[in-house]
């Protein structure tokens, strides 16, 4: 008849002494090292905290309506001053856009915006346009690991060719980031969440693009365009084209952890290696006690007591 | 197997590596003086043999000796330099293709010292190299045949990087054959009877008449470029050049080449001219480009500005007609000044029984394509009403703004996008004899005019205008979306009221004037039969700008007026989420036989009706029946 092990227990031995002890002081010594040594070694590895993580996510991104386009030109006094916001109808007179268009692209059915598609024409009627810029504004906004809406803007500067009339400019819009996003899972970060161009005082008196550049400059996060490339064409025509198209591709966003995720990823790194030094603290703990490297006595379940 | 026999721990405290000279190196190695001790505290000046052990490669080969019998510079293993010449060497020139096995405790390299351009020996004194080993020597062996024939080379450039062979991929037809005409087939004239393709200028790189273009048959063409050179030798203004002794030919199969000089007119189609300003009409046979230059500029009349070609074709059978339509344009031209005449060139093709018809283009079959004019009709009662030849009664359209002013007919006009929201600002100016009219008589004659260029229908008391649901609406009032608007052009219109001031009463002003229109067009992708995201229209609304007041002047009993308007057009996509829904399963009803009862119920003719006495006590027998077979 075969005989089969089916069921094994260990008996516990005792090692028992004083407070004030050797064994005492030894077997608290190693302990603590067992616990402190982990942590010094993953910490000293760096990374031990994750200060900052990142995702991709397409954002959804929608063009508010909104948009201001200026050009100098060769007479100094005729500038060129489009817009359709309402604050800034007192400077109609220096606008010269007879038609806007705008398209917004769904190419993949996902119903997020993938292309935007926007043609400004400005009448320049015996003009040169010596420079120009235009600013789009948009509702930018994630929604998966760390939602956030904010307004920001498609901002197009250009020192343009006097001859040219016809401009394509083919762009990606990319996310910029000063630091990591606060993140919060149940909850928006709507801390950009207000107008790229505000109505307030000093700004209706003269329009001042330059404090908006600036503003807008100093924001954590903004967007701007990536990857431009533009096309012109001469010609000699009554009318300048301005055509913009603009993909919004998957952006990588860059954020701040939260607290337990943050305790999670240094748990993972100290338990790795504190099993490793628990392991060899028992070994060194059994070597010593086995071999009565200090004074104890012992109580084993095998041996009656007296 | 073991690789290596011995593998020695060697340890240097001082020093980890030294270098002895090669002693079979070339001659002046032995009359050299050794190296000053101080400077080569690290270098073995033992000049023993080579030791066996130690690697020291193809000693023949010098890679940097490229002048055979001159001393190359810096090139240390040169047997061309003596001794002399190396004392001018700054280093040597290191070859780092040479295989230096470093895992050897001692190898054979080129090191140049204190001016002292020796093979040496290192003695690496690694804590771990290879002393010595008992492998084999082994060689690299790579198999390059020579290449024999031309096949064995083209093997050898298959999956390689070669230029591209640029006249590869000519597939264009460059001489006539009397093949049946295709799609894209290159059509043929006969030019001063001279057999050659024809082709019409576009723009390249810059928007100048710099290239040609072959026009192929049942392709649409169109240029638009601009001719810099104003003088008698530019063909391309005069508007001969474009069909003066030009004739088409019908289709390839129907020309015979050897009878170019006689081809009949059912073959070789002559060109229908018609010139064009306000309208078209056959071209006079007076009518021919010319220049003059009258004391400080050119006086230009006839310019070819638009040439418009329309085929006419029966498929496979060739072309039946050929019309050429001329826009003409008179032309004022300073000579200081750059000469810049744009042109248009356009090639059509209609079937030959077609006519214009603009109801039967669609946008769309049946969702809207993004891009595509958004169909509108004027609604009459049951009916929705549009006139076929007149592109602004069938699709969506704005005026347009020239130099500033707004200009609304056949050919100026802005054309609606589906999907592409538009702003669209101009001014329109005109001059009305006061008359005895009224204030608010002149005023309502201003919103009138305004409202001519608006997309309203001539019955101003409601909107009557309607949209295309699905690109491919035909004239039935389903298939169509009437305009919502909170209000009439005609209640605007009776709103608008006006006054006359000033000293006499030489200043209108009007109040409740609107100048703005906007139109929302709601739209959503549904799901049509089997296709799914199809483009419709679900709503369109019309509202009217806020109401303003405007002072014009009259002068000499004519108001001249100039008036801003605006039109927004916004497209709303109103998409709701989709979801699939299934057909609600099917419903079984289990009834027992009318007369399962029988003996407790009684059952008449039209199917019986329970007694309740006989009801309750088959209920209560099934009651007691059931708790029996479950305990059993």
């Amino acid at each position: 008849m075969v005989v089969l092990e089916i069921y094994s227990k260990c008996l516990p031995i005792k090692y028992k002494t004083y407070l004030i002890s050797k064994a005492t002081f030894f077997t608290l010594i190693l302990r603590i090292i067992s616990v402190i040594a982990p942590f010094v070694i993953v910490y000293n590895s760096r990374a031990f905290w994750l200060k900052q993580d990142s995702f991709y996510e397409q954002p959804s991104v929608h063009f508010r309506g909104e948009y201001i386009f200026g050009a100098l030109t060769n007479v100094a006094t005729s500038p060129i001053f489009c817009s359709n916001y309402p604050f800034l109808q007192k400077y109609a007179e220096f606008d010269r856009c007879p038609l806007v268009k705008v398209i917004e692209v769904t190419k993949n059915g996902d119903d997020k915006i993938d292309e935007l598609q926007f043609s400004v024409t400005v009448d320049i009627t015996e003009l040169e346009i010596v420079s120009f810029y235009l600013i789009l504004t948009l509702d930018y906004s994630l929604h998966t690991v760390c939602p956030m809406k904010m307004q920001s803007a498609i901002i197009v500067q250009n020192n343009g060719q006097s001859f040219t009339r016809d401009i394509t400019l083919n762009a990606q819009l990319g996310l910029f980031q000063f630091e990591p996003l606060g993140c919060h899972q149940h909850k928006t970060n709507k801390r950009y969440n207000y107008p790229i161009v505000n109505e307030k005082e000093e700004n209706t008196n003269k329009f001042d693009l330059s404090r908006i550049l600036e503003e807008y400059n100093l924001r954590n996060v903004s967007t701007r365009l990536i990857n431009e490339y533009m096309t012109q064409t001469p010609r000699k025509s009554s009318e300048f084209v301005l055509n913009l198209i603009i993909q919004y591709p998957i952006h990588h966003v860059y954020y701040t952890p939260g607290f337990w995720q943050e305790v999670k990823w240094a748990w993972i790194q100290f338990l790795s290696v504190f099993v490793i030094f628990l392991w060899f603290t028992e070994r060194i703990i059994q070597y010593v006690f086995d071999n009565r490297l200090v004074p104890f006595y012992e109580v084993s379940p095998l041996k009656k007591t007296q | 197997m073991i690789l290596f026999l011995l593998m020695v721990l060697h340890y240097v405290a001082m020093d980890p590596s030294t270098v002895t000279p090669v002693t079979e190196t070339s001659t002046e190695l032995t009359t050299t003086t050794p190296v000053s001790s101080s400077t080569m505290a690290s270098v073995t000046s033992t000049q023993t043999p080579i030791n066996h052990t130690s690697f020291d490669g193809d000693v023949d080969t010098c890679t940097c000796n490229l002048h055979r019998n001159i001393c190359d510079l810096n090139c240390c293993c040169d047997k061309d330099c003596s001794l002399e010449d190396k004392n001018v060497f700054s280093h040597c020139v290191r070859e780092i293709n040479v295989m230096r096995y470093t895992s050897f405790c001692r190898y054979t390299d080129y090191i140049y010292i204190n001016n002292t351009p020796y093979e040496w020996e290192v003695n690496q004194n690694g804590l771990f190299c290879i002393v010595k080993t008992n492998l084999p020597s082994k060689r690299a062996v790579q198999t390059h045949q020579a290449i024999t024939s031309l096949e064995q080379s083209t093997l050898h450039k298959r999956d390689k990087y070669s230029w591209p062979d640029i006249e590869a991929d000519r597939t264009e037809l460059t001489s006539f054959a009397n093949e049946s005409f295709v799609y894209g087939s290159p059509i043929w004239i006969l030019k001063n009877q001279v057999l050659q393709k024809f082709e019409l200028a576009d723009s390249f790189m810059t928007n100048a008449c710099v290239i040609k273009r072959d026009i192929k048959y049942l392709e649409n063409f169109r240029s638009v470029c601009i001719q810099t050179n104003l003088s008698e030798g530019n063909i391309h203004l005069q508007i001969e050049t474009y069909f003066q002794n030009i004739s088409v030919i019908k289709a390839p199969q129907f020309f015979n080449v050897s009878e170019i000089s006689s081809c009949p007119k059912n073959v070789c189609l002559p060109i229908e001219v018609k010139e064009c300003r306000e309208n078209c009409a056959p071209l006079s046979p007076q009518t021919a480009t010319t220049c003059q230059f009258y004391s400080t500029q050119f006086n230009c009349s006839n310019l070819a500005h638009k040439i418009i070609y329309n085929l006419y074709h029966n498929g496979t059978y060739g072309l039946t007609t050929v019309e050429l339509l001329l826009h003409l344009k008179d032309l004022v031209h300073a000579p200081d000044h750059r000469f810049e005449f744009e042109q248009e060139f356009q090639v059509n093709f209609f079937w030959r029984d077609s006519t214009a018809n603009y109801s039967q283009l669609l946008s769309g079959n049946p969702g809207y394509l993004l891009g595509k004019p958004v169909l509108v009709g004027t609604v009459n009662g049951s009916r929705i009403e549009r006139n076929s030849s007149v592109f602004r009664e069938n699709f969506l359209t704005f005026p347009a703004s020239r130099s500033g002013l707004c200009v609304l007919n056949d050919d100026v006009h802005v054309v609606s996008e589906f999907g592409c929201s538009m702003l669209l600002r101009c001014g329109v100016r005109r001059e009305i004899d006061a008359g005895n009219s009224t204030a608010t008589e002149l005023c309502r004659r201003i919103q009138t005019a305004i409202f001519e260029f608006w997309p309203l229908s001539s019955n101003l008391s409601a909107i009557n205008r309607a949209f295309g649901a699905f690109g491919n609406a035909n004239e039935t009032v389903a298939e169509w979306v009437e305009a919502l608007s909170a209000e009439s052009p005609e209640a605007i219109l009776n709103a608008t009221y006006g006054n006359f001031t000033g000293d006499a009463n030489d200043t209108l002003i009007c109040g409740n004037v609107t100048a703005t229109l906007k139109v929302d067009v709601f739209h959503a992708r549904v799901a049509y039969r089997s296709l799914m995201r199809q483009r419709r229209i679900v709503g369109v609304t019309y509202s009217f700008g806020a109401r303003k007041r405007a002072t014009f002047t009259i002068r000499g009993g004519v108001l001249e007026w100039n008036v801003l308007i605006r039109e927004e057009l916004m497209f709303f996509d109103v998409t709701s989420k989709h979801v699939e829904k299934f057909a609600d399963p099917p419903s079984f009803k289990i009834r027992l036989p009318y007369d399962f009862f029988y003996p407790f119920v009684k059952v008449d003719n039209s199917g019986g009706v329970p007694r309740l006495c006989y009801l309750v006590i088959s209920f209560s027998i099934i009651g007691l029946l059931m708790p029996i077979r479950l305990s059993l």
